[in-house]
């Protein structure tokens, strides 16, 4: 259904989150780092964003500032995706913009769930 | 005034049992009678005195009162006037004694003063009571204050060379094994004590002296009681085992320059705390032992209040540290466990959906490649746990270098060669260290493993061996995106915050890099990075060579 871009340096994470989500019928292009993300966006624009936080070079926090800063791509949801899931770490993806903090281990549904809403919202 | 007439049987037995010196002064300042003891105090006869000027006699003072003064006084008291109580330093027979003068007109009927009486009294005793008293007070105020030891004991040092005049004073304190003292503080004219310093190729503070049998030191320590040593030389010898020392004792026995010494016990109630050292120029009398060892049961209390604070505040800390060190574990750890057990659940949870066969191998595979890291992971936990608790049994066995190695890359090779990664090993020859298997093990795992996930794409391990001196060096190097410099200290420290919000350095190897030193560490090695960002990093650690069986 929506063409997701997963960005996360974990390749068994990548592996995983990328099933549960081709499962679900959407397309997954995936990106290792800051970088490789920002090339992704330059070729294609998705539907959503799924963000890892820790990441050599910049990490997610920077990487989502960085996505609402840029006119072409600050209506993209971003979801967070990590496994800080402290209270800061809750507050610093809001504050860079993040639409959701999604924790890692995470619940299936759960999962599913809110990466539904982001994309039933973006298309309002 | 003739004596005779104040002569009566009672007078004379007084006059002549009296401790006080009784003088009588004549107007014309001559010396009218002096009675045995003010005799004794002058060290003359009571002919020698009587008929002489009393300015001539001087009391034995360090520095002689002026006629003028003499007379002076004299006028005074015959003027009817009050003469004040004077205290003076007087040296009898060699020794510094205190005394009051008390001087008091003698009136005839007629209110005319035909005499002068001076009682000499030796408050020598009272003097160094009151001085005691006084440093006591010194001491406790500072123990109140919160004052630090070394604070306390300086006083207390201080306090005994110049208020009691001993020419050296020294504290120590019983150790923990209670096989030595150490010397807390001292207290001696400096130059001496370079002088010595110099020549004992030792320093006076934090001197160690172990209790040697039958010496003056572990005399005063087993009996709690004061020992008094004339024979200096010997007690000098007493404070060390080293013949070189031992040969040096007369050489600083005379740079020090005491003629008796004596030692008397620190005592908390009855607990033995330490001792005091003294010396002197003068011979010491039990008399003196018994002051110095009232003084050592009153500060003895005040020494271990205060040691016992500090060690108290010590602890505090160490525990606040430990259980700071607790909480970081804690986050650590649980941080790091989140990312294998969310791929193992996620694994499995796909496996048991997935219907294809080798899908389903697939995905049961990552699930327990991931449950085998967060084995590894609390392995190194208990690693760290272990060590830091000092615990480690430190099996010591001969590993064979090259086959540790080998098993370790067969093990990491599937993971590797998915990121594309190369590894190549260069173990110059067969070596074989003293270290235990799953130690290397652990150690090689987690630095292959860092240099695997830090690496680029397509990029190169290397794993070499070699000789140095007595250690090997096992060194892995990667192609990968390196280390800042400032961060590079931290590696190893393990518990540093992974919360800071910066780029993750090396944050998932946290726990197993400290692991790592501990463990080689234990082993008497060294683990080290060498690194440039954007080029790779150079990990390396040593480990002792086991001996070659001989074939």
């Amino acid at each position: 259904m929506a063409r997701i871009l997963l960005v996360d340096d974990e390749p068994e994470i990548v592996v995983l989150t990328k099933i549960i989500l081709e499962k679900e019928g959407h397309k997954v292009r995936v990106a290792k780092n800051s970088t490789n993300c920002f090339e992704k966006l330059k070729v294609e624009t998705p539907d959503l964003i799924i963000l890892d936080v820790m990441m050599p070079g910049d990490n997610g926090w920077a990487v989502c500032k960085k996505i609402k800063e840029d006119k072409k791509t600050q209506d993209i949801p971003v979801a967070m995706f990590t496994v800080r899931t402290s209270d800061d770490s809750v507050e610093k993806s809001y504050e860079s913009g993040a639409n959701a903090h999604i924790n890692k281990p995470f619940d299936r549904k759960e999962f599913l769930h809110i990466v539904r809403g982001l994309l039933a919202k973006a298309k309002k | 005034m003739k004596l005779s007439q104040l002569k009566s049987k009672n007078h004379t037995k007084v006059y002549g049992a009296v401790s006080d010196g009784i003088i009588l002064v004549n107007p014309d300042y001559t010396i009218g009678d002096a009675n045995p003891a003010a005799c004794k105090m002058l060290g003359r006869s009571r002919e020698e005195i009587v008929g002489k000027p009393c300015y001539e006699i001087n009391h034995g003072l360090k520095r002689p009162c002026p006629q003028k003064k003499w007379k002076c006084s004299v006028r005074e008291i015959s003027a009817g006037r009050s003469f004040p109580e004077t205290v003076h330093e007087h040296f009898y027979n060699g020794d510094k004694r205190y005394v009051k003068i008390i001087a008091s007109p003698i009136q005839d009927e007629k209110g005319k003063v035909v005499q002068i009486v001076e009682i000499v009294r030796d408050i020598t005793e009272d003097i160094m009571l009151e001085r005691e008293v006084a440093l006591l007070l010194k001491v406790n105020n500072l123990q109140n204050k919160g004052a630090k030891q070394e604070e306390i004991f300086a006083a207390i040092t201080e306090g005994l060379t110049s208020l009691f005049e001993y020419k050296l004073s020294a504290i120590y304190l019983l150790n923990r094994d209670r096989n030595s003292l150490t010397c807390k503080s001292y207290s001696i004219d400096s130059k001496i004590l370079t002088k010595a310093e110099k020549l004992a190729g030792a320093k006076a503070l934090g001197y160690e002296a172990p209790l040697l049998k039958g010496s003056p030191l572990t005399k005063t320590v087993e009996a709690k009681k004061p020992v008094i040593t004339s024979d200096i030389i010997e007690l000098i010898k007493s404070h060390t085992s080293e013949k070189y020392l031992r040969a040096l004792a007369p050489a600083i026995a005379k740079i020090v320059g005491i003629k008796c010494g004596i030692g008397v016990p620190l005592l908390a109630r009855d607990k033995l705390v330490g001792t005091i050292g003294a010396g002197s120029e003068k011979e010491l009398t039990t008399k003196d032992a018994e002051r110095l060892a009232r003084f050592g049961r009153q500060a003895g209390l005040a020494v271990d209040r205060a040691v016992l604070y500090e060690n108290l505040e010590e602890a505090y800390r160490e525990l606040k540290e430990l259980d700071k060190l607790k909480d970081d574990i804690i986050s650590n750890v649980s941080h790091e466990l989140k990312t294998p057990i969310t791929i193992c659940s996620g694994a499995i949870e796909l496996a048991m959906e997935e219907k294809d066969e080798k899908k389903r191998n697939e995905l049961l595979t990552m699930g327990r490649e991931a449950l085998h890291e967060q084995n590894r992971i609390v392995g190194d936990l208990l690693n760290v746990a272990k060590v830091k608790k000092k615990a480690l049994r430190l099996k010591s066995e001969t590993v064979n270098l090259t086959k540790a190695v080998e098993v370790v890359v067969h093990e990491m090779r599937p993971r590797a060669t998915k990121s594309e990664i190369e590894i190549k090993t260069d173990l110059l020859e067969s070596l074989d260290v003293k270290t235990d298997f799953t130690g290397l093990y652990n150690v090689l795992i987690n630095l292959i493993d860092n240099a695997i996930k830090f690496n680029k794409k397509g990029g190169k391990i290397s794993i070499e061996a070699m000789q140095k001196g007595e250690f090997a060096e096992i060194s892995v190097t990667d192609t990968g995106i390196g280390i800042a410099e400032d961060n590079l200290p931290k590696l190893f420290d393990g518990f540093y915050q992974v919360d800071s919000s910066s780029s993750r350095v090396y944050g998932g190897a946290g726990l197993g890099l400290t692991a790592a030193k501990e463990i080689i560490e234990a082993y008497g090695g060294k683990i080290g990075v060498e690194s440039e960002p954007g080029r790779g990093s150079r990990f390396y650690f040593t480990l002792p060579i086991a001996k070659r069986r001989m074939i």
